[in-house]
């Protein structure tokens, strides 16, 4: 039996009024300026999504055996104002659904572009590295639903406090655009059942984009050289066993070193067909944080107004060997110590999982989409696999759900 | 059969309508769907080729210094400019400017909603290019840029 569950609740809009007037106000000064710019100009986006996961086994994106839209819908409101000519102030306020996710201020940047070639910007920013990386909440520019997770939901820093400077030209008849980003990032990153606190002094990384007629080439990297992640139920651990002077277990659970990430992607599209695949990468040095390989392959066909889609994503998590160094046999403490190390790194998230999806996409206006998507999910039953609140014997198998209509204005 | 296709809801004539002129164009019936680019730029016009003007009309970056004027979706003309010039469906190119948008990256050309607001709109701003049918009669001030059909 299928319940709706909708929590967008009067107080979820009253905390949404709260940012909105938060960002409102901290615009006040080019509001007024506004008034004599005619060039202020205020759009939006919004997507209402219900999804519906086949087991109660285990949680998926937060879909479980009931039908719910409180999982992927969101309402988000962007502010550009025009101070001159090549200078502007945007906003862009967010009303997210999901408890996962964070309502408020999820843009807030100055930009600066002196000519056409060069756009300089400072602020609060999406960290720019997948192709819909930085519009992964505006439905309406993407065919899925729920674009492959095992690349959107794994690039970890999704935005950045700092300054991005992009230069773009043409060689006769290719496009190139270069992009450079650095900054702090400074947020909470939930990884299955965890929620790890995250600090990164000096976040910074590259894009090159190559267009040449219908195929678009992608390069990117992002590189967090000394990040530092603290995670409340860990740490106390970690501290215990310095205090028993088990110095190689404490410095696995430190979590601090370097993250870096690559990644390729490439689409091409006619009036028919259309095809997309991404490949990322990501090393680390942290010994609890895996390596990871993630990649989807998308091909889709027009008909008319209406979109049909495949795609296959797949990760897989390779992680170092941790070997615990606290001898076995020689007092209860001990061995309890050395269990709860071994459950505590057996915990960490690592995620094998497949998926294959079918979309329809029908776009039944110029700027309202309804979409249709099921996704087949096959993951490693040995590891989390993106599930989360994940049951004794559930094999990771799971069919997903989902429908919803995506709008911008 | 009129009657039939006004009980449809807009979306269901719009996906109609696309699949009829797709399926004209296949069979080269239609004779009039030829647009022509045509720009305020004075005495020296540039020479475009398709591509150029595709990515002029797609926000990239341009040695030319125009601006693209664009008729509203569900035009007819549109539809051609779209399926000859830029070989985006209407859906693909309205979720591209989405995604410039809302990334902060570009912003979509100027939209008119008719061909003679098109005109109006070319004769008032030098330095804009937009496109109209190609038998239109032009004033003296637009000048031919590309021809497609």
């Amino acid at each position: 039996m299928f319940i709706l569950k909708i929590t967008v609740t009067p107080l979820f809009l009253r905390a949404f009024i709260h940012y909105l007037f938060i960002g409102l106000c901290t615009l006040t000064p080019c509001f007024a300026m506004a008034a004599l710019a005619p060039s202020a100009e205020i759009s939006g986006f919004a997507r209402f999504i219900g999804g519906y996961l086949d087991t109660d086994g285990a949680k998926y994106q937060g879909y479980d055996d009931a039908l719910s839209a409180s999982q992927a819908s969101l309402i988000g409101i962007q502010t550009d104002i025009a101070l001159t000519p090549g200078l502007s102030v945007s906003g862009q306020l967010l009303m997210h659904s999901s408890a996962d996710r964070d309502s408020g201020v999820e843009w807030l940047y100055m930009r600066y572009s002196p000519n056409e070639n060069w756009q300089f910007k400072a602020g609060r920013l999406r960290t720019p590295v997948l192709r819909y990386s930085d519009v992964i909440d505006v439905g309406f520019a993407y065919p899925w639903i729920s674009a492959p997770q095992q690349l959107y939901s794994g690039y970890l820093f999704s935005h950045y406090e700092g300054a991005s400077a992009r230069y773009r030209t043409r060689v006769g008849q290719v496009g190139i655009n270069l992009e450079g980003y650095y900054g702090q990032y400074k947020d909470d990153i939930n990884a299955s059942d965890a929620s790890y606190s995250a600090n990164v002094e000096g976040l910074y990384g590259g894009i090159v984009d190559v267009m040449y007629g219908r195929l678009q080439l992608r390069f990117a990297s992002l590189f967090a050289p000394d990040s530092d992640t603290d995670n409340a139920q860990i740490d106390p651990l970690r501290d215990a066993m310095l205090q028993a002077g088990f110095s190689r277990n404490a410095k696995v659970l430190d979590f601090k070193g370097d993250v870096d990430l690559y990644l390729m992607g490439a689409n091409y599209e006619t009036l028919d067909w259309f095809g997309a695949a991404e490949w990322m990468k990501i090393n680390s040095k942290l010994e609890v944080l895996s390596t990871s390989t993630n990649y989807y392959v998308m091909v889709g066909r027009y008909f008319g107004d209406v979109q049909l889609h495949l795609t296959y994503a797949n990760s897989r998590n390779t992680r170092k060997t941790i070997e615990n160094e606290i001898p076995i046999g020689l007092s209860a403490q001990l061995d309890q110590l050395a269990l709860v190390f071994d459950q505590v790194i057996g915990a960490l998230p690592q995620d094998d999982l497949s998926t294959y999806t079918v979309g329809v996409r029908w776009d039944a206006r110029p700027n309202v989409a309804v979409k249709l998507e099921w996704s087949h999910l096959r993951g490693d039953a040995n590891k989390a696999s993106y599930f989360t609140h994940i049951q004794p014997g559930f094999d990771r198998q799971a069919n997903l759900l989902q429908m919803g209509v995506e709008w911008v204005f | 059969m009129g009657i039939l296709i006004k009980l449809l809801p807009t979306g269901w004539r719009r996906t109609l309508g696309a699949l009829l002129i797709s399926a004209i164009y296949s069979t080269g019936s239609l004779a009039d769907s030829q647009i022509m680019v045509v720009a305020n730029v004075g005495a020296a016009p540039p020479a475009l080729e398709k591509s150029e003007i595709r990515n002029l009309f797609m926000g990239g970056v341009s040695q030319l210094a125009l601006h693209p004027v664009a008729l509203t979706p569900g035009t007819r003309e549109r539809l051609i400019f779209n399926t000859r010039i830029v070989g985006l469906t209407e859906s693909r190119v309205q979720s591209y400017w989405a995604q410039m948008r809302f990334s902060g990256r570009e912003k979509p050309p100027v939209e008119v909603d008719s061909v003679n607001a098109m005109i109006r709109y070319l004769l008032n701003n030098e330095g804009s290019v937009g496109y109209v049918p190609a038998n239109t009669p032009l004033p003296a001030e637009l000048t031919v840029l590309y021809k497609a059909g």
